[in-house]
């Protein structure tokens, strides 16, 4: 169940990633995240979804991000929290 | 017979000297300490100085690997902006809750996170504190 949301988020962030709209600093950040939601080397799914919160919480605070990629970003975040929850 | 009896002798003289070490005849061991310097401890007290929100970042990622122990010098932020420490404070605590780990205060410039492995002793006294 959480394993498929995850994938979901992964695949929304690709998304995101292959916009060409999105600038270069950006698309990177968002690769980073997702890169920590596949991180095979970590065992513990909070972990990576905290990881991953991180990347996307620095994405949201850059001054250059285009308003709908803020808004995908967001609704990332707020399903990672959901996820999050014990 | 006599070349036989001396045969014997020498086996087994050469015996007893292969089954007790060297170091076992003398009174004491010596041990290097040198080979205790070179082996790698598994676990890691680190500290961590906050002069920015964005100093907390190698922090967090050394403490996800589960294997540091973090100290945390918040004064130079707290010096500097008392928002941006609360905020540092909250990642760091999200975090913390993420590894299943322990986070205190030590003092007033100190903050000390450990991972699900340990726990931080608290007192009657810091509970009483944390409680107002």
């Amino acid at each position: 169940m959480k394993e498929n949301g995850v994938n979901d988020i992964i695949q929304a962030l690709i998304q995101i990633e292959e916009d060409s709209c999105v600038p270069k600093n950006i698309r990177e950040k968002v690769r980073y995240a997702y890169l920590a939601l596949q991180d095979e080397n970590c065992k513990d799914l909070c972990v990576k979804i905290d990881k991953s919160l991180q990347e996307l919480e620095e994405i949201s605070e850059i001054p250059n991000t285009p308003q709908h990629t803020r808004a995908q970003i967001w609704n990332v975040v707020s399903l990672l929290e959901v996820f999050k929850k014990p | 017979m006599r070349k036989i009896l001396k045969n014997l002798k020498r086996k087994f003289t050469r015996q007893s000297s292969e089954t007790y070490p060297d170091f076992a005849s003398g009174d004491y061991v010596q041990v290097s300490s040198e080979s205790d310097k070179t082996s790698k401890a598994k676990i890691v007290v680190r500290p961590f100085i906050i002069e920015d929100f964005a100093d907390i970042k190698p922090a967090l990622d050394s403490l996800r690997e589960g294997y540091t122990i973090a100290l945390i010098n918040i004064r130079p932020l707290k010096e500097r902006d008392i928002v941006e420490l609360k905020r540092a404070v909250n990642k760091l605590k999200k975090t913390c809750d993420a590894i299943d780990g322990d986070i205190a205060g030590f003092g007033e410039d100190w903050i000390v996170i450990t991972p699900a492995f340990a726990h931080i002793y608290r007192t009657t006294q810091t509970e009483n504190l944390e409680e107002e």
